[in-house]
């Protein structure tokens, strides 16, 4: 989540960077569509990679807070249409 | 997660359960929700309970992603149906489908709590837990009322729109419509594989636009 980072702290990210290869599973972890050999590889990691932990809260916040407020903001697709139009 | 869900809405004179097993939000046959919805506006409890059964898990996985909490997701869950219920006269199928007024209410209402719940501290309570020396893991929500301060910041939809067409829609029909990506692969005519790669690049394009900061301190806006 976006205030988790000041949680973990900044340098969580900075000092090695999350790790590419844990990067899809933190993702795709947000919606529950690992693998159980996946989830325990990612569980695994997350156990001593504080860079990950970050990116993770990250995705999480993307998932709970950025993605519902881009669809508490949508407007029907026709009003779409005809501002694009106007 | 959940292995069913009961609604029970007393003053609507409905208690329904509905096993994991019936899991679409699509497949009730034959009237539409749109009919539905205007039947729900005639007084129909079963054309509630049938909304119901279509959109129940939809909405419950909504709000616990939001919400972050079982027992609020349940409340909203029910929340949800009260107000398709009182509110099914505003419905105006001409600007909008009965799915995105259904999912657009449930997103509001629940940001809606959230902030509330926030201004109770709902979410720190985990803080309080550390302090007493307990192991508590975290929810993972927002620790306090800036989160929603950041959001206001950002253009939401000049942010999406930098995303490829398939991750937009990948993302859309995963996260806002809850189609599994299985699903998503056989309506769009790809691999799961493709599809669980456009999710992940969605994913990860809005973390970096959002966390690698060009905003001093953690705070990576």
């Amino acid at each position: 989540m976006i205030q988790g980072s000041s949680k973990l702290g900044a340098g969580a990210l900075s000092q090695n960077g999350p790790h590419d290869e844990f990067l899809e599973l933190c993702a795709a972890s947000t919606s529950g569509e690992l693998t159980d050999d996946e989830k325990k590889r990612l569980q695994e990691h997350l156990a001593v990679c504080a860079s990950c932990q970050e990116v993770l809260r990250q995705y999480e916040s993307i998932v709970g807070d950025v993605i519902p407020a881009i669809a508490a903001s949508e407007e029907p697709e026709h009003i779409k249409a005809n501002n694009a139009a106007v | 997660m959940d292995g069913s869900i009961t609604i029970r809405l007393p003053e609507l004179g409905i208690t329904e359960k509905q096993e994991s097993a019936v899991d679409s939000h699509v497949s009730e046959a034959p009237l539409s929700d749109e009919a539905l919805i205007a039947e729900v506006c005639l007084g129909s409890r079963e054309a509630l309970a049938i909304l119901f059964r279509r959109y129940a898990r939809l909405i419950r996985r909504v709000a616990l992603r939001v919400l972050k909490d079982a027992s609020e997701a349940d409340d909203l869950l029910q929340d949800v149906f009260l107000l398709i219920h009182r509110l099914c006269r505003t419905f105006d199928n001409s600007k909008a489908s009965a799915q995105f007024w259904i999912l657009q209410m449930t997103y509001r209402r629940a940001i809606s709590r959230r902030r509330y719940l926030n201004s109770r501290h709902f979410y720190t309570q985990v803080e309080l837990d550390e302090q007493a020396g307990l192991v508590a893991e975290s929810k993972s929500g927002p620790l306090d009322d800036s989160v929603d301060q950041i959001l206001a910041e950002l253009d939401l939809q000049k942010l999406l729109g930098t995303l490829s067409e398939d991750q937009q829609r990948t993302l859309r029909l995963h996260f806002i419509e809850g189609y599994t990506l299985d699903e998503i692969a056989n309506m769009l005519g790809q691999t799961t594989g493709n599809i669980r790669h456009h999710s992940f690049r969605g994913l990860e394009r809005l973390r970096k636009q959002i966390f690698d900061s060009k905003l001093p301190g953690a705070r990576a806006v």
